[in-house]
């Protein structure tokens, strides 16, 4: 017959592993008390006899208290506690082990440990039902918890080589040699050392390679010189659904819709431009990690703002009314006279907080650069503006005129399919196809309005309106950036967006099936790696703790109803134990006045035997029958009892 | 839809983890586990250094399996099967194995197998397991337990593993292999393999040989007192000595008074007219009974559990009679009425026994062929046992009929604990209960009722 059955763990290795687990994890006071308490029954003989309730009591307690330390791990240290977890496995584990090691059984049944098993209870097949020594999986969990902590590595893959091969030296097949097995294992250690070096070879490589992919897809900062416009692209317009930043902010406070990068003031042939700029480095606030950008003491409000840096220092977006700006990862904050705010920071996840006020940010004045049109257009909006009768009318009414005249007369697309000679796509969209995009809208409005005298910028940001009731924030994806403009009247610069409302929805409809799994996953990466930067800055949630009071609740009624239920099925076992066998027999105050009178019955002596020795043989005799009539009574299953017990009295009755 | 793709994935599961099974050592399949789960929490190297436990193992695995590579030699090995089994008794047969190598061979495993015969989707839909009731609603919506069962009573048994330590060479060995059949029929024995562990005892490599055999398993036996039904002919001439079929024997003994239930054609028409009373020309082995036993087969929508126990108290009655001189008529409806008769060397219990292994449920309510079948053989018998497998209204005709005709009969009607019948009804027809969870214990009292 052959063990298919998993075999004991060697004597000391379960303390060995658990050392090096205090080693790893800090934990080697816990760690040894653990580890000789496991190793003790060696040396000591006696043992407790569990009862597979008992077992399945305790299997069940551990289950329970592994789901607290998860809840309350998760609670304090996020998806970074699953490694914390995996630290306090061995002693989650700990009870079963005691069970194991100090119960009468010397393992533990599946019933026990997979309750599929224990529902089947008795009619499980002895395939699956069976006792396994959990010991040598002890000690694998043991192990994969000390890598948890994560220290000493080249040690560490010495202790676990060293525990692996003392695990495994008992298994070895007999009929090979020693050497043999030892070659084998240092040839399996050979390759194991290169694979732990190539698997970190690769990690590094992927990560470089992802890495790059990834910051393809993450917040590009814009050129606050350049931006080139898709007026002129061919096909349809596609923009992707990824989540370019998140906005965490009161919902019920409304939220600013438009988030501005930078504004433009020359267009020609697709692209705005600015003249080279100087940014002016803003002063830090005294004692704080906090900007002031506008001339308001203090904020109205907060808004936190969550972004993926690819570079040091990037343009970031904002409202118009920015009052301050903080965050514990920013160094430096610049602003452009275009509007642009630009971070200096580390590279990755970032947070920061954008303190707003009722007044606009203060952009420079007007130059005569925001009321030049090349001359490519100039006659175009010359003709509009005769058409619309602009020059005639005072600012107000010109905006209202240009803003109704694209309303009535155009229409939003992303597609282009017609082909046009370079620096001819915004002439048709004036005069022949009447449709397009934001930036066709925007740069058209902003052109026709120079023409009627206003000064006008080109400006280019996203637009916030999509809110995530699980995620709790406002997403911005990459198809929400908008291009709208500023035109100053009245000594300051005011937002205008003539392209039609549609646009958002249109968009939306191009959104992927993948959409939410993406979401996920951004979701997933955004906690994990940008848990730190919240950790310290906003205590964690403790919500989720309240999730034990349930637990706690339902724990205290199940042991409780277990505990009632199984005193009162005690009680009824008792009875019905005692009453079938029989110890209301009317023998026995005859046997206790014996006892009395003579020796009493020695351990093990049975009845007979013991009258016998104590009684003289002629009484003795009297009461063989009566024995052997009280013995059916007390174990024969299938007597009537009634009758034996009335055949009893009546004998005792004789007897006197 | 659903239920196909997973019965697909099903099948591809349930090769893999039997091959698994099959190779890896417990040791080995621990490794196994490990190994996707140091993975899993390895997979970035700078937050646990679970890598090197992930390296580790993966490296003993593939060590292991590139030292069973050189696993070499010529074996063969030849089965030797008793001629049947039973139900749940575990039996033992032999193997020899044959080395026909220029070295001996250590450290070998035998594995026999029965053949896996996996369920079509339809037989797997319709399969019942009275287990599910115990499941968790999520096992019994996936059914992946419920197709182990399946697949385990289709397979029929399990046989233990053997070591054998040493073949010398050029030379065979016998082993004794045991086998705990779970069910009755044939089980059809498919390859034996081989097995030889490397040295770490991770993996095993495998010679496997394809060994075609069949053992025929009996039902489940019961401890059954003899048959003594109350019978309006007690005195039947039945001999066998000069006869050739089931009839009166041709070799007389003496004359006797007339009995109740005596044919007239027994009659000694001289002693009766010198006597002027009756008087029996007595026959060799005149006390043997001929009894009718029923099997009632039509399953419909009952578990297969009372099914089995009604065929394993049939068993169990047919050999109880086997030290009796009772005839026994076993009567079915299989794919047709089947009727055989055994006892006084007509037809050996074991026949019958292996008619009665092989025996299915029916499963369409065509009962009244049973009628048909009690009507043409209710007068050669003088007594019916029926086991009936439910008490509904084409039973309860049958039960009438049987008293219509006067003929003395015992009805015993298989249940699960939980069903309840009326009372009334069963103490009206009287009807005996048997219940699946004390079936043992109901019997012995069979008779004494």
């Amino acid at each position: 017959m052959v063990n298919t059955k998993l075999g004991p763990a060697p004597p000391g290795l379960t303390l060995a592993s658990l050392l090096i687990w205090g080693w790893q994890t800090q934990h080697m006071f816990y760690a040894t008390i653990v580890g000789l308490l496991l190793e003790l029954p060696l040396f000591i003989k006696w043992r407790i006899n569990f009862t597979d309730k008992d077992v399945n009591q305790l299997v069940d307690l551990s289950g329970v208290i592994f789901f607290v330390i998860t809840v309350y791990v998760f609670v304090n240290y996020s998806f970074q506690g699953i490694y914390k977890i995996l630290e306090l496995l061995p002693l989650t584990l700990l009870l079963l082990m005691l069970a194991q090691n100090y119960g009468v059984q010397n393992g533990l049944k599946t019933s026990a440990l997979f309750i599929s098993i224990r529902r089947l209870g008795e009619n499980a097949s002895p395939d699956v039902l069976y006792s396994i020594d959990i010991g040598m999986p002890f000690v694998f969990i043991s192990l994969m918890s000390a890598s948890s902590g994560n220290q000493h590595s080249d040690y560490f893959f010495i202790a676990c080589v060293l525990i692996i091969a003392w695990l495994l030296f008992p298994q070895r097949t007999e009929h090979f040699s020693n050497v043999t097995w030892f070659c084998s294992i240092v040839f399996a250690c050979f390759f194991a050392y290169l694979a732990q070096g190539g698997l970190q070879q690769l990690q590094y490589q992927s990560e470089a390679f992802f890495l790059e992919l990834f910051e393809q897809y993450g917040w590009k900062s814009t050129d606050p010189e350049h931006s080139s416009t898709s007026i002129g692209s061919l096909g349809r317009l596609k923009l992707s659904d990824r989540i370019m930043f998140r906005v965490k902010a009161d919902k019920k406070s409304p939220i600013p819709l438009y988030f501005r990068e930078t504004s433009y003031s020359k267009y020609e042939y697709g692209s705005w431009r600015n003249p080279k700029i100087d940014f002016d480095i803003i002063g830090r606030l005294p004692g704080k990690n906090e900007w002031r950008l506008n001339k308001n003491k203090f904020d109205k409000e907060t808004i936190d703002v969550s972004i993926y840096l690819q570079d040091r220092a990037a343009i970031i977006p904002v409202p118009d009314n920015i009052n301050t700006l903080s965050g514990k990862d920013l160094v430096q904050v610049e602003t452009s006279v275009y509007g642009a705010t630009r971070i200096e920071a580390r590279e990755g996840w970032i947070n920061y907080r954008l303190g707003l006020s009722d007044h606009d940010f203060v952009e420079a004045p007007p130059a005569s650069e925001d009321l030049n049109i090349s001359l490519n257009y100039k006659s175009d909006f010359e003709q509009i503006a005769a058409r619309l009768e602009l020059y005639s009318k005072t600012p107000m009414e010109v905006i209202k005129t240009v803003q109704r005249y694209f309303k009535d007369n155009f229409y939003y697309s992303i597609s282009q399919n017609q082909r046009y000679t370079k620096g001819q796509y915004l002439t048709k969209f004036l005069f022949k196809d009447k449709k397009g995009h934001c930036e066709y809208f925007a740069t058209a409005t902003a052109l026709l309005l120079r023409e009627a005298g206003i000064p006008t910028r080109y400006t280019i940001g996203y637009s916030v309106q999509e809110y995530s009731e699980w995620q709790g924030t406002y997403l911005v994806r990459a198809r929400h950036a908008h291009a709208w403009l500023k035109y100053y009247i009245d000594g300051a610069w005011h937002n205008m967006d003539t392209t039609p409302s549609v646009w958002a929805p249109m968009e939306a409809e191009d959104r992927t099936l993948l959409e939410p799994i993406m979401d996920l996953l951004s979701w997933l990466r955004y906690k994990t790696t940008g848990s730190d930067i919240d950790s310290k800055e906003e205590p964690p949630s403790k919500w989720m703790l309240w999730l034990l009071v349930p637990l706690a609740v339902y724990l205290a009624w199940h042991f409780y109803t277990k505990q009632r239920v199984e005193k009162n099925n005690n009680l009824d076992t008792i009875d019905s134990v005692y009453d079938r066998f029989g110890t209301d027999s009317p023998l026995y105050p005859l046997i206790k006045r014996i006892e009395q009178e003579a020796d009493s019955r020695q351990s093990g002596e049975t009845l007979m035997t013991w009258i016998k020795r104590v009684l003289p043989d002629k009484r003795a005799n009297q009461y063989f029958d009566l024995i052997i009539l009280h013995n059916s009574y007390r174990f024969n299953p299938m007597s009537d009892k009634q009758e034996e017990k009335k055949m009893i009295r009546d004998a005792l009755e004789s007897l006197r | 839809m659903l239920r196909k793709l997973l019965f697909v994935n099903f099948k591809l599961v349930y090769r893999f983890s039997q091959w698994n099974r099959q190779r890896f050592t417990s040791t080995g399949m621990l490794i196994l586990l490990i190994t996707p789960v140091a993975g899993l929490f390895g997979f970035d190297t700078r937050n646990t250094l679970s890598f090197h436990i992930f390296s580790i193992a993966s490296a003993l695995l593939f060590t292991a399996i590139f030292f069973s590579l050189f696993f070499r030699g010529r074996f063969s090995i030849i089965r030797k099967l008793p001629e049947y089994g039973r139900v749940g008794t575990p039996l033992k047969y032999l193997c020899i194995i044959c080395n026909e190598n220029k070295t001996a061979k250590r450290g070998l495993i035998l594995i026999d197998e029965l053949k896996n015969q996996f369920p079509s989707l339809d037989h797997f839909s319709k399969t019942k397991d009275p287990l599910d009731i115990k499941r968790s609603r999520f096992d019994r919506f996936i059914g992946y337990p419920r197709l182990i069962n399946v697949m385990q009573k289709l397979r029929g048994g399990s046989i233990t593993q053997v070591a054998i330590d040493y073949i010398p060479k050029q030379s065979e060995v016998v082993t004794v292999v045991q086998l705990t059949p779970l069910r009755r029929g044939y089980l059809y024995f498919d390859k034996i393999r081989l097995a030889h562990a490397e040295p770490l005892g991770l993996f095993q490599a495998q010679k496997v040989f394809y060994n075609n055999d069949s053992l025929l398993i009996l039902p489940r036996l019961y401890k059954t007192p003899r048959l003594n039904l109350q019978s309006k002919r007690t005195c039947q001439q039945s001999g066998v000595n000069n006869a050739s079929i089931v009839g009166d024997s041709q070799e007389f003994i003496s004359l006797r008074d007339y009995q109740p239930g005596d044919s007239i054609q027994s009659l000694h028409w001289r002693s009766f007219a010198k006597l002027n009373r009756p008087v029996i020309k007595e026959y060799q082995d005149e006390h043997s009974m001929r009894y009718g036993l029923i099997l009632d087969t039509f399953l419909n929508k009952k578990s297969e559990v009372i099914f089995e126990d009604a065929v394993s108290i049939t068993a169990s009655l047919i050999t109880a009679q086997k030290e009796h001189d009772a005839l026994l008529d076993l009567m079915f409806i299989s794919n047709n009425t089947c009727q055989f008769t055994s006892s006084r060397g007509l037809a050996d219990h074991e026949k019958i026994l292996e008619m009665l292994a092989c025996v299915e449920p029916v499963y369409d309510s065509n009962i009244h062929q049973v009628e048909k079948m009690i009507q043409h053989y209710c007068h050669e018998c003088n007594a019916f046992i029926c086991i009936l497998l439910d008490l509904d209204e084409s039973r309860l005709k049958l039960i009438k009929m049987l008293s219509i005709l006067n003929i003395p009969a015992k009805f015993l009607l298989l249940r699960d604990l939980k069903n309840k019948d009326s009372a009334e009804l069963i103490q009206e027809n009287d009807v005996h209960v048997i219940h699946h969870d004390n079936l043992q214990q109901e019997l012995d009292t069979l008779w004494k009722t």
